[in-house]
């Protein structure tokens, strides 16, 4: 007969057998499966915040472009001021004013005390550009005896007369050189790193080697025009006099991408001027970081051009680096910071090993969330399925994507809004391990899922306003970044 | 520390349970015991979960995921106590005794 008692020892017994079992059972490899495709699924504490992450190792990438709308290496639409009209909404209709008005609104008739627009909120803004601002030369782009090509040429075997490094020296791989590349970027001040093979599609017209002319240009170079109407039909203003023509060499085939994380409890201020404090001090870091870079790569005898957001579309080298995926916001989501990153880049002819580019399912999730869209001030996000073309004369058509009106989005607030940063879901401090549970559940691809961590997300109360007046309370070692345990 | 502490509390409370059922003669089922042994692992993450939110600064999470995340507890809970829990129906010879 069977007896219903239970033996207290051997209950506990039995509970501890259990315990260590499902302990074992959370140690799980970094490769924890195949997709269907056949790419490696990982999972990395460190460089992904525990998402579940496929590695497109069979060449694909996480977009989609079309080649005849998207035009020849090199027709990116150029980092240029051309605007076009757009609706102001009504009830942030005073963010759009020029920043000077604002600025001397809230500082001086005001007396700097307009909440998050304090004099100390600006003071800390400020001087958080500063050294982007100051050490624009740092970048060797825009020195004045460095166009790109010669700096290429003068920057190969400069450094104490000798031959391009070559790993195998000491016993080293590419592979292993371009890890070391990628511990450099770190050890400069990067938050993560990583390397693509340079697509010419992704640099801007201007900056752009032509084909048909000679390599090496005199470094005077005459004064060039350039008609924005060339990229932009509609554009209103005319033709634009650049200092010099400065291009990238074709043969710098490798991209050496950074990812600058910005504070997340100043994010949080967003649109706030502590939001635009995060953003400069990113800015500043990348200023040193990627001149630093590029310097030391010049000093391994191979050619190298540190580059912020100039030269060409930063999103998608980081994408093929492997860093991230491309988000409803416009931006780069990546799996341990979410979008709340800047990026920087090192072009070079380094023979470096590229990473795969990846997907943890942002499209997906991004299909279903709307939250950058529903709280963006400007109205700059679609909420509207991908398309393959432009809102505005700076997109770039041809790319299968949601378009952002980049316009209006720049015009709003002085350009200094982190809004849809802010509320991403992704956007989340990897320090708690709910949300690297969840995390691990974005994979799954699941519609009605991802909406119940939506609206989860939002009965939580992320997303929400830090006040300025609340940042200055913070801890201060809490402030330097969100991203690992107090 | 505070990890520590609730998983502490945890072991003691799962170890009263068995105590209690044990000196009032109660006849758990098995199913019964391994419910309870669920719910004291569920208690543990909801705890886990609050404390997280706390150390995040998230009070509205407290709130909100703390009462969503608690309801499901309570039901089992109470389930447990009527169904699994109860007192053990008196033998025939313990009748006559008495």
């Amino acid at each position: 007969m069977f007896k219903n008692e239970v033996d207290r020892r051997k209950f506990m017994q039995a509970l501890g057998i259990g315990a260590a079992a499902a302990g074992m059972g959370v140690s799980i490899p970094q490769v924890v499966a195949q997709s269907k495709d056949g790419n490696p699924i990982v999972e990395d504490k460190s460089q992904y915040g525990k998402f579940l992450v496929e590695k497109l190792i069979n060449g694909d990438y996480p977009y989609q472009i079309d080649p005849k709308i998207l035009g020849q290496p090199g027709s990116a639409s150029p980092d240029r001021k051309v605007f076009e009209p757009f609706e102001v909404p009504e009830e942030t209709k005073e963010f759009f004013r020029p920043a000077s008005v604002l600025d001397r609104e809230r500082l001086v008739e005001k007396g700097g005390k307009v909440p998050n627009f304090t004099r100390l909120d600006y003071a800390f803004k400020d001087a958080s550009w500063w050294c982007h601002n100051e050490a624009r030369g740092v970048f060797p782009w825009y020195t004045e005896n460095g166009g790109t090509q010669e700096l290429g040429e003068r920057s190969r075997p400069n450094w104490r007369n000798l031959p391009p490094w070559d790993p195998q020296d000491i016993e080293m791989s590419w592979h292993d050189a371009s890890l070391a590349m990628k511990r450099a970027a770190c050890f400069y001040g990067a938050s993560q790193a990583g390397v693509a093979e340079l697509n010419h599609l992704w640099i801007y017209a201007q900056n752009s080697e032509p084909i048909e002319e000679p390599h090496q240009r005199p470094a005077d170079q005459q004064e060039t025009e350039i008609d924005p109407r060339r990229y932009f039909p509609n554009a209103a203003s005319g033709p634009q006099t650049r200092s010099r023509q400065r291009y990238i060499p074709r043969d710098l085939n490798r991209v050496i991408v950074m990812l600058f994380e910005e504070d997340y409890h100043a994010i949080a201020n967003s649109y706030g001027r502590l939001a635009s404090a995060a953003v400069g001090i990113a800015y500043s870091r990348m200023a040193f970081t990627a001149s630093t870079l590029a310097r030391f790569i010049n000093h391994l005898g191979w050619r190298a051009i540190a580059s912020g957001n100039g030269e060409g579309l930063s999103v998608p080298m980081a994408i093929d680096a492997g860093l991230g995926q491309l988000g409803r916001n416009g931006i780069l989501i990546t799996p341990k910071y979410g979008p709340r990153v800047r990026i920087a880049k090192v072009f070079t002819d380094m023979p470096l090993v590229a990473d795969s580019p990846i997907d943890f399912g942002v499209d997906q999730f991004c299909q279903v969330c709307m939250l950058c869209a529903d709280h963006c001030p400007s109205l700059s996000i679609t909420k509207g399925g991908k398309t393959w073309d432009g809102l505005c004369p700076r997109n770039n058509p041809g790319v299968y994507k949601w378009y952002v009106q980049t316009d209006s989005c720049n015009a709003f607030n002085d350009f200094s809004c982190s809004n849809c940063k802010k509320v991403c879901p992704f956007n989340k401090p990897n320090n708690f391990w709910l949300h690297r549970l969840i995390r691990r559940t974005i994979l799954a691809r699941s519609r009605s899922l991802d909406k119940v961590m939506v609206s989860l997300d939002q009965m939580s109360g992320y997303g929400r306003d830090l006040q300025a007046a609340d940042f200055w309370k913070l801890n201060p070692c809490q402030t330097i970044t969100g991203r690992e345990p107090v | 520390m505070a990890e520590f502490l609730i998983g502490l509390g945890i072991m003691a409370g799962l170890w009263v349970v068995v105590g209690v059922a044990r000196n009032k003669q109660l006849r758990v089922p098995l199913w019964g015991w391994f419910l309870t042994v669920i719910g004291f692992g569920y208690a543990t993450f909801v705890v886990m979960t609050i404390l997280a939110f706390y150390r995040e600064e998230q009070y509205q999470a407290i709130l909100t995921m703390g009462a969503l995340m608690a309801f499901p507890g309570l039901v089992l809970g109470v389930f447990l106590y009527r169904f699994a829990f109860t007192q053990a129906p008196k033998s025939r010879s313990e009748t006559l005794k008495q």
